[in-house]
């Protein structure tokens, strides 16, 4: 089981997410916005933050650069509807560049989000149903 | 996006100093001779000053009267050369102003086509953002609930029609953000026959098993600079549509040659003039309506039925072909397939290299 911090402004998303992610037996706690991961992060000591790149306030980009600086152990899965930078691949270079360990493109199929969480969090077990064939 | 169009000079005026002097030369030998002709005793105390003694005759001052006419027939001569001259300065330049009016309109053109595709990819960029967000939950929740072992087989149908719907709205979103970020990725050194042999065999796993793709490819095409993924999505986008445009039966030829291309052919085709590697993807389809002909590279633009073609697939690759520096265009008549042929410019030669 990993503990999961999840940053997503669209409610919607983080209830399905949440959903899934819990059901496979990790620990999700969720943000609406960057700023609300940075006050969470000591309460929660997640081991991997779920970020959407493009939320109000301080966006996907921010988040991961402070998050780095204060929390480099944490993992980060950056997550992107894309199209904002008028370029998914820029998007994916400059989330990379702050610091993100993955960059995954929305929408994403559970099978391939539970395998991400997977391997970026090995020890935390959980039970998985990806498969890695 | 700006763009400068040059229009040839003026052509010089033209000069008139010669006429005047060829007038002013007539003249003076008119004048003598008119007053030779007219006034023997004048003519003669010239010539007495001159020729010392020497009888002048009337039959020699007619004989002069030749001199007129040829020095009028001479100068004539000169004038008409002149004028066709002056005929053939205004016919090039009109031919010129001509030739830089239509390049201006059709530059023009090429902007405001260019500008249209601009705003709507900025415009498929945001609505591609906005409808991924979306997709998200929708294709959560119903894998989420397919997954579960208590639900009710028409639920499960019903979950997978949700999925499928929302994986083709997922299709057409991934197409809107290639289309809105047509060519950022960075180009490289590519022997194109050499690359297009792995991409066309890689492309033809995804094709039906009745489609055959025959290939035929020039090794001397050469080295040209684009981006292999984005070569990649052109040639497979194109086999699919040939595919698709034959019911996925039939044969699709795939050619790479070496043309040359001279100042006219490639200012029509709005590239520089040069050796460019030609690439033609041939289906034996239907082929395409004169009506649709126009519109093929159009985005949204598709003649599949609903559900089947985003419309997007040609205006990706007419993107990217334009990125390249190279052009494409299509060739079809009903009942005779269409044939697509891109242009890419060679940076040398494979022998050359």
């Amino acid at each position: 089981m990993a503990v999961i911090l999840l940053a997503d402004d669209d409610e919607r998303v983080r209830f399905a997410l949440a959903l899934v992610l819990r059901d496979a037996g990790h620990e999700v706690h969720e943000a609406d916005y960057g700023g609300a991961v940075l006050q969470s992060m000591d309460a929660v000591r997640p081991d991997l933050v779920i970020a959407d790149l493009f939320m109000p306030e301080m966006d996907g980009i921010e988040l991961i650069k402070r998050l780095r600086k204060t929390r480099s152990d944490v993992r980060i899965l950056a997550i992107s509807g894309g199209g904002m930078h008028n370029d998914p691949g820029m998007a994916t270079s400059l989330a990379k560049l702050a610091g993100a360990d993955r960059v995954m493109a929305k929408p994403i199929e559970n099978e391939v989000l539970l395998r991400e969480v997977a391997e970026l969090v090995p020890d935390a077990g959980g039970q998985q149903s990806a498969d890695d064939s | 996006m700006s763009v400068t169009i040059s229009t040839p000079p003026p052509a010089a005026p033209p000069r008139l100093s010669a006429a005047i002097k060829d007038l002013i030369a007539c003249a003076i030998a008119f004048v003598v001779m008119l007053l030779a002709f007219v006034s023997i005793d004048f003519i003669e105390m010239i010539f007495e000053a001159t020729r010392a003694h020497e009888d002048w005759e009337l039959d020699e001052v007619l004989a002069a009267i030749p001199s007129v006419v040829l020095a009028a027939a001479w100068f004539s001569y000169r004038r008409w050369r002149e004028v066709a001259q002056l005929n053939r300065t205004l016919s090039r330049t009109v031919s010129e102003l001509e030739a830089a009016h239509a390049l201006r309109q059709r530059m023009e053109r090429q902007l405001r086509e260019s500008q249209k595709l601009e705003a709507m990819g900025k415009l498929a960029g945001g609505l591609a953002h906005e409808l991924n967000n979306v997709l998200q939950p929708i294709v959560t929740l119903a894998q989420h609930s397919a997954d579960r072992d208590d639900i009710p087989p028409e639920t499960r149908t019903k979950m997978a029609h949700i999925l499928s719907a929302a994986s083709h709205g997922s299709d057409i979103v991934r197409d809107v953000l290639t289309f809105a970020s047509g060519g950022i990725r960075e180009p490289e050194r590519l022997d194109l026959a050499m690359a297009l042999k792995d991409i066309v065999a890689y492309s033809c796993e995804n094709l039906a098993e009745t489609v055959t793709v025959e290939t035929r490819f020039d090794a001397d095409a050469g080295l040209v600079s684009l981006n292999r993924v984005e070569l990649t999505q052109v040639i497979a986008n194109l086999l699919s549509n040939a595919a698709d445009a034959m019911g996925h039966r039939g044969q699709i030829s795939v050619e790479l040659d070496v043309c040359h291309l001279d100042e006219s052919i490639a200012e029509f085709k709005g590239l520089a003039a040069g050796r460019y590697a030609r690439i033609t993807v041939a289906d034996q389809g239907p082929g395409i309506s004169p009506d649709a002909m126009g519109r093929v590279f159009d985005p949204f633009f598709t003649t599949k039925d609903a559900g089947e073609g985003t419309g997007l697939g040609l205006a990706v690759v007419h993107g990217l072909v334009r990125d390249w520096g190279g052009s494409i265009a299509v060739q079809s008549s009903v009942g005779h397939g269409a044939a697509f042929e891109i242009l890419v410019p060679q940076l040398e030669s494979a022998r050359g290299a």
